[in-house]
């Protein structure tokens, strides 16, 4: 019996590390995965002497993650049965399916909740194998990416916008609409065609007008998107970047999303996705993202990795009626009852940090389940639900998670860096862009790329284009503009930004709205013409770094030096999109112009023509009668008449 | 166009006009007179129509329930305002963060040119509250706004109650599509042109004022509120803005069609409808709304806050509940309702509003004279100015005597003619930039050396430009 609970304890342990793993790799796309993280039970393992001895655990399984899904199926071995000899012919299967779902109490009474699941197979697209055998991953997409020589794919779908003051950052920031970017191998000859093929393909596998995407909004940016996953090389002309601003997400787009998880929406976390609930939401964004990345440190075998993540804020007084209680079912209307049988983990993790001692919300059930995680430059503290074990359902075989608030303030947030953009001056002429960037840190300046993509019918004065912070000029170190050609491209400006401390940096440039082609207006023209959101790229110093004094749980031989792979992280801020006015003519006015010109053309030419063909002759009176007898008898007498 | 190219039908037709001038002009302006009057008589005016699609046909249902919680609300905010003797910006924040808004607040101060009338002082000082609403699943593209005026004294209490009760009912609502801003602007159309133009970011009026922290993308409509009782017999709209721009014929339509399904008296320029328009009474009520009009709109001042709006191509009009002395009475809930459903049907809205007339008279609410209407009335007094001028051309081509040293006279007259054009053209052109200048730099000049003030300063040096204009050199031939 002894024996047995030390089995069970050993695999507890391992099941926390593996999901440090999946917190701390959602982070690797800014930095490096091999960060300090401390995962520990507060009732078995509290004290720090036990510490180090985690560590190690921790790199030793980091070591041997190789075989991280044959670990945990084997784990799972009593739940679910991997006959790995049957499927394939080959001896592993190395596809890996997790999930989990991050909720944040927010500071305004709102929820955040944020999905992710994410497929890892060791597969190799690159050397143009034909692989026809599917299992966790979805045909659909695979097909895609051998199909179009994609090295990387990042499609987003926003309906929404995140509002930053309210809600801070997000975990997977989107602009509203449709984003896709795509980086396509080096193999590619035809980056353009393919781009073409590819928008058109995915908008029928998404559901969603990505067919509209054409060279008038696609751009390459320099610096801006550089690949997240491995790469040999970054040379921009394989990068291509589409924003479709207008897009509306709605449950079309989100059916096809929910068929590509292994478990569609029949078990696991998918259940809580019902659209009638994501939909009475203030924020919702959904995204598919496929890179490769290493299997091992040596990174001598390569796999491809499919992460999809759904996020939806619910709101305090529509969704929640005001009062600021939270549950699965007030968000969702539904419980959990499993896990995805297909997941290596499934777990649901809740941002206690705010919240150490419960004197902001208590939560039920309790879970013993602790961990921690520097999430967005700050160490976070977050409660765990395995749902791959039996006890977290309790006896009534169901998990709702409530979250009930004790506190009701909801102050405006400070966010280190926030923008905001406007279109300024008024008249259908010209205008003027601001984009505000601020930098609320009390004492660090960093620098920010700024990406601005804009439609060839504002044609951008960039000789007026001017960045300001504190009254001052600030010189951009890097300036990238490519202009416009009309009804071909749009206007491509990425900058390189030092934001001083505690500061708004304004960069302004004028514009003048282009008449169009009457056939180039859409149906609603009065509507006006959507500018996509800009896209700011930054290393913002961490809070972690900023806190000096942070002695709360922490050994202090650690807390001496800033540790410097947390001394800044990488953030992604979109600003509003922008929706301006182009003069548009009244479209009565075609009949009206015909029916005037062709008055005019007949009144005028016919006048004129009258004057020009008819000749004139002076015509005489008539002569009196005596003078027309006078001039007969002239006439008879041979001289000429009078 | 045979009569033009015929000398002899020519000749006929300008002699005509030449002999028979005084009379045409005179029957050209009876008629213009006549027809512009019978624009008010209401066979010959349309119905109004709702053109907007998306606000047409369909339906919203209004529900505002606490219109007793949204009296106390201004109740308070009186008692506010009395205690901090002006605007309770603290308390504004407060309560509209209570309800779920995100709320900024925007200070400004305006230099006066003259001393206020009744406080004396040249330096306007004042602050904005303003709370936005945002959409859920909206990408903060267009907005809404609701205004309404911190006024002086214990007017308008009851209207940012109101304003903040619509806000907590509108939070609670998950329908919108379009930010809806609250605003609470001081000091009327100063406060109401520091918020616009920094919303826009730009400054034509030289106004000082702090940028604005939070926006909500394009504004497509907006309504400034004005209300001052508890209980109102009817409900005036204002459409007349700056320089006489009108709004949208939809968003008066809009209002009327809420006035009639909740059944609220409604009125144009404080003038009810009448439906005895054969009775002479009765015409002449339509005559007088509709001259009203003309009249605020020839005035070229915004009779209201929403006549800011207008410049930045908002549609924009002001509501005022009116408590008279009649029987029929409405309470707080009803407008409310009313306000709920027309900002529903704004927020339906997929296009600005473009569809209706933005040119037009309304003799009633439920008429309209649109331009192609007023216009030939116009027409018909403008054309006497070319009768005249074609008169005057023929007699100088033509000139009635021609002395025997026809030649070299009629140089002679030509070339002093083009002299004693030019001399008045001169002369009136400086006139008239002395007074647009002189007054304003005289102003300081004449204060201090003569014993008046300075709005008399700026009268009299007009006056004496005048003056100074009699003395100059003219000829009575």
């Amino acid at each position: 019996m002894a024996a047995y609970r030390c089995l069970r304890c050993a695999w507890l342990l391992l099941v926390f590390i593996s999901s440090w793993y999946v917190v701390v790799s959602s982070e690797e796309t800014t930095q490096g995965h091999d960060r300090v993280s401390v995962a520990d039970n507060p009732q078995t393992a509290a004290d720090t002497a036990k510490q180090p001895l985690e560590e190690r655990r921790w790199e030793a399984t980091q070591v041997d993650k190789a075989v991280p899904g044959d670990a945990a199926a084997a784990a799972h071995k009593q739940d679910f049965p991997v006959p790995d000899s049957v499927l394939t012919p080959t001896p592993q299967l190395n596809d890996e399916f997790k999930e989990e779902l991050v909720i944040r109490p927010l500071h305004s009474g709102d929820i955040y909740a944020s999905f992710q699941f994410r497929t890892v197979w060791e597969t190799d697209f690159t050397r143009g194998s034909k692989v026809s055998h599917y299992r966790l991953f979805p045909k659909s997409l695979g097909q895609v990416i051998s199909k179009f020589s994609v090295q990387e794919l990042h499609i987003s779908f926003t309906q929404g916008y995140w509002r930053t003051m309210q809600w801070g950052q997000p975990y997977h920031p989107s602009p509203p609409g449709a984003e896709l970017w795509v980086w396509f191998q080096d193999t590619v000859t035809d980056v353009d065609a393919t781009w073409k093929e590819l928008t058109n393909v995915l908008s029928g596998i998404f559901c969603a007008s990505l067919n509209f995407i054409d060279s008038t909004n696609t751009v390459q940016p320099s610096a801006s998107f550089k690949p997240l996953g491995i790469a040999n090389g970054t040379d921009h002309r394989f990068l291509r970047y589409a924003t479709l601003p207008r897009e509306i997400v709605c449950t079309e787009n989100l059916t096809p999303w929910k068929k590509l998880l292994p478990c569609g929406s029949k078990a696991g976390l998918a259940v809580l996705l019902k659209s009638e609930k994501l939909f009475h939401s203030s924020f919702h964004s959904q995204a598919v993202h496929i890179r490769p990345v290493c299997q091992d440190q040596q990174c001598k075998t390569m796999s491809l990795e499919l992460r999809q993540t759904l996020n939806v804020v619910f709101d305090l007084h529509t969704s929640g009626q005001g009062k600021r209680e939270w549950s699965l079912f007030k968000m969702f209307s539904r419980t959990l009852t499993e896990a995805c049988p297909l997941a290596a983990s499934s777990k649901i993790y809740i941002d206690i940090t705010d919240n150490p001692q419960e004197e902001q919300f208590e939560l039920s059930p309790a879970t013993p389940l602790l961990s921690q995680a520097v999430v967005l430059g700050d160490r976070r503290t977050f409660s765990v639900y395995d749902l791959t074990q039996q006890v977290t359902f309790g006896t009534v075989r169901s998990l709702n998670v409530l979250i009930r608030w004790k506190s009701t303030e909801g102050d405006m947030l400070r966010p280190l860096l926030h923008a905001e953009r406007y279109v300024a001056g008024y008249g259908l002429q010209t205008g003027e862009i601001h984009t505000l960037m601020y930098n609320n840190h009390p004492f660090r300046s960093f620098p920010v790329l700024l990406l601005d993509s804009v439609p060839w019918y504002l044609r951008l004065y960039i000789h007026t284009l001017t960045v300001t912070s504190k009254g001052k000029e600030n010189k951009p170190s890097y300036i990238h503009y490519e202009p416009s050609k009309d009804r071909v491209r749009p206007h491509l400006l990425e900058m390189l930004v030092q934001l001083p401390p505690h500061s708004v940096t304004e960069i302004t440039v004028q514009f003048e709205r282009a008449l169009l082609k009457w056939t180039e207006y859409t149906p609603d023209p009065n509507h006006g013409f959507y500018v996509g959101s800009s896209v700011i790229s930054a290393l913002v110093p961490s809070t972690v770094a900023m806190n000096t004094n942070i002695t709360e749980e922490q050994p202090l031989f650690s807390t001496f030096f800033p540790c410097k792979e947390e001394s800044s992280y990488f953030v992604r801020v979109y600003t509003e999109p922008l929706l301006v006015n182009l003069p548009t003519p009244d479209f009565s006015m075609p009949y009206n112009v015909i029916c005037l010109t062709c008055t005019v053309v007949a009144v005028g030419y016919g006048s004129l023509y009258n004057l020009l063909t008819r000749s004139f002759q002076i015509e005489e009176p008539n002569p009196g009668l005596a003078k027309r007898i006078a001039n007969i008898i002239r006439k008879m007498r041979g001289v000429p008449p009078l | 166009m045979g009569l033009l190219s015929d000398p002899n039908r020519r000749r006929a037709l300008i002699s005509l006009l030449t002999r028979l001038n005084a009379p045409i002009c005179v029957l050209c302006y009876f008629a213009g007179v006549c027809w512009f009057m019978g624009l008010a008589f209401e066979p010959f005016t349309l119905r109004t129509y709702m053109s907007e699609n998306a606000m047409g046909s369909t339906m919203v249902e209004e529900r505002f329930p606490s219109g007793e919680r949204a009296l106390a609300t201004g109740r308070e905010f009186a008692a506010h305002k009395k205690k901090v003797g002006g605007m309770p910006v603290d308390w504004l924040v407060k309560t509209m963060q209570a309800r779920g808004l995100e709320v900024f607040t925007q200070s400004f101060s305006r230099t006066l040119p003259f001393p206020d009338e009744n406080k004396e002082r040249y330096i306007v000082k004042g602050t904005n509250v303003y709370g936005i609403l945002r959409a859920p699943r909206a990408p903060r593209t267009e907005a809404l706004v609701l205004s309404a005026p911190c006024s002086p004294g214990d007017n308008n209490n009851q209207a940012v109650g109101l304003l903040l009760g619509l806000a907590h009912y509108f939070r609670s609502q998950i329908f919108w599509a379009k930010d809806i801003i609250f605003l609470v602007n001081e000091h009327d159309l100063i406060g109401m042109q520091a918020w616009l133009e920094s919303y826009h970011h730009t400054n034509t009026t030289g106004m000082d004022w702090s940028p604005l922290q939070g926006r909500g993308g394009s504004i497509q409509a907006a309504l400034s509120l004005e209300l001052s009782s508890d209980v109102i017999t009817s409900f005036d709209i204002v459409l007349e803005g700056l320089n006489g721009q009108l709004p949208n014929l939809d968003l008066a339509n809009l209002f009327y069609a809420f006035c009639q399904k909740i059944g609220v008296l409604c009125t144009i320029q404080g003038k009810l409808q009448r439906n005895d328009w054969d009775s002479v009474s009765g015409y002449s009520h339509a005559v007088q709304t509709m001259m009203l009009m003309v009249m605020k709109q020839a005035s070229g001042r915004p009779w209201g806050d929403h006549g800011l709006f207008l410049r930045y191509h908002i549609e924009a009009a002001t509501v005022k509940g009116i408590n008279s002395f009649r029987q029929y009475k409405t309470d707080v809930t009803t407008v409310g309702r009313l306000l709920e459903g027309i900002f529903r049907k704004l927020n339906n809205l997929l296009e600005r509003l473009h569809q209706s007339y933005f040119f037009y008279l309304m003799p009633s609410l439920s008429h309209f004279v649109s331009i192609g209407y007023y216009m030939p009335a116009f027409g018909l007094l403008a054309v006497i100015l070319l009768l005249r001028a074609l008169d005057l051309w023929v007699h100088f081509a033509n000139p009635p005597a021609v002395t025997a040293d026809g030649v070299a006279d009629i140089e002679r007259q030509s070339s002093s003619g083009v002299l004693s054009v030019l001399t008045p053209l001169v002369i009136s052109h400086l006139t008239g930039a002395a007074l647009y200048f002189l007054p304003t730099r005289f102003q300081e000049t004449a204060v201090e050396h003569f014993p008046v003030s300075e709005t008399e300063a700026v009268v009299l040096t007009a006056i004496a430009v005048y003056t100074a204009g009699l003395a100059l050199p003219h000829n009575t031939h």
